[in-house]
């Protein structure tokens, strides 16, 4: 029994020695609150709008010319017109091909997906994205301050936005984070409008959406 | 870490209950027994383990008074430093401070020299705090942040049941006793709260199992 003893106060002892030079790895990142942003290019949604209605345009005089052809064959015109309809055919097919293809750019710009150069900040590193296209993108907020004023280079062009936000500190699973809430936008330059959501009462900022037409 | 510690505090159970078997099994003829009375020091030799880790360090020692092996008054005092690995992920916490504890036990004898007792008794801590934690970010830099706190106090109450036998040596007790706390009051703080107390432990367990080896002496 007394070698037990020994050996239970052997392990007991070796238990504390381990431990004692474990050493502890502190999680420190993906805590920081931030905003979720999608950057839509407006001008080329209104140039592509454009584009649309011209062939839109184009293609109701297609329909109108194939009417005229139709009306003439109808009152008695014995020409062959298979050739003219077989050529405004296509022409619409064509046409109809770059609306599609249009459309379809359409949709991608309002996705949001776009390449941003970077994202940085007044004294902050810069936030890179190796070419890769995203639909949304996170704004880092910065706990040490009541305010973010956050710089987005897109295309080579210069952005600003300016965040307002209380800080609240808080313990969640475990680790000590801080929030931003009552989250507002003070201030947007070089973007042609912004739309800013935020449904809760609080507006905390990971619940915060805001999206930038450029 | 929660598997490992609960390792750890089986292991120390078992050796103390060791401990407090080789006490009960031995019977030494040579011991002369009566019913003793007198002043009793003791000297917690288990928290001698704290000093191998570098999550808490405590000393705790304690006097008291037997009366004819029947009743026992105690009066422990310490003090701990802990600083408990894993309490933020992304921080640090740190307690220390004097902790003392005041319990009144009933002896039973099983045999000459051995002895069982159980009681209970009021503890309370006057203590000091602080936790740190960083926040790292994608752009900014990286926020740290320290807060400290004193003037703290907590108590509880708790109901002990132990094991002594009398040694060879004239006086000396070996002894092992195992409470269970109920913490009764604490300074508590919104967003973060104390995490753990000296003398007492986490405060997230409103009841906390404790388990003291001592040697004692009996003048």
């Amino acid at each position: 029994m007394k070698n037990i003893t020994d050996i239970l106060l052997f392990f007991c002892f070796a238990f504390f020695v381990f431990i004692s030079c474990e050493e502890q790895e502190l999680e420190i990142d993906n805590l920081s609150p931030s905003v979720s942003a999608k950057f839509v290019n407006a001008d080329s949604l209104q140039k592509l709008d454009v584009l649309i209605a011209d062939i839109n345009e184009q293609i109701a005089q297609i329909t109108d010319s194939s009417e005229v052809l139709d009306s003439l064959i109808d009152s008695g015109d014995p020409t062959d017109y298979s050739a003219n309809f077989e050529s405004l055919d296509d022409k619409e097919d064509s046409l109809k091909s770059i609306k599609s293809t249009y459309n379809s750019v359409k949709t991608t710009i309002n996705s949001g997906s776009l390449l941003v150069d970077q994202i940085t900040g007044s004294g902050a590193d810069a936030l890179t994205f190796d070419g890769d296209s995203l639909t949304g993108y996170n704004l880092p907020l910065d706990v040490r301050s009541d305010f973010s004023e956050l710089l987005i280079e897109i295309q080579g062009n210069a952005y600003s936005v300016n965040f307002s936000y209380q800080r609240d500190t808080i313990l969640a699973e475990g680790a000590i984070i801080i929030e931003a809430n009552n989250l507002d936008i003070v201030n947007a330059t070089g973007f042609d409008s912004v739309y800013f959501f935020c449904d809760t009462i609080n507006c905390n900022s990971n619940e915060a959406s805001a999206t930038f037409f450029f | 870490m929660k598997q490992v510690l609960h390792f750890s505090f089986s292991l120390l159970l078992i050796s103390t209950l060791s401990f407090t078997c080789i006490a009960q099994e031995a019977s030494d003829s040579t011991i002369r027994v009566n019913n003793q009375s007198g002043l009793e020091l003791s000297f917690d030799y288990g928290k001698l383990f704290t000093f191998a880790a570098d999550f808490e360090s405590k000393w705790s020692g304690g006097v008291g008074y037997r009366y004819k092996n029947k009743v026992m008054l105690s009066l422990i005092a310490g003090v701990a430093t802990l600083d408990p690995q894993n309490a933020y992920e992304n921080g640090t916490y740190h307690a220390e401070g004097q902790f003392g504890s005041a319990s009144l036990n009933y002896i039973i004898t099983i045999k000459p020299g051995n002895y069982l007792y159980f009681g209970s008794g009021y503890g309370v801590s006057m203590y000091e705090d602080s936790y740190s934690y960083i926040i790292g970010n994608s752009i900014w830099p990286t926020a740290t942040e320290t807060q400290s706190r004193k003037d703290l106090q907590a108590n509880w109450a708790f109901i002990n049941i132990g094991s002594e036998k009398k040694l060879k040596i004239n006086g000396l007790f070996l002894g092992g006793v195992f409470s269970i706390r109920k913490l009764l009051d604490y300074d508590e703080f919104e967003p973060v709260d104390t995490y753990a107390i000296p003398g007492y432990g986490r405060t997230s367990d409103s009841t906390v199992p404790a388990l003291n080896i001592y040697i004692k002496y009996l003048f």
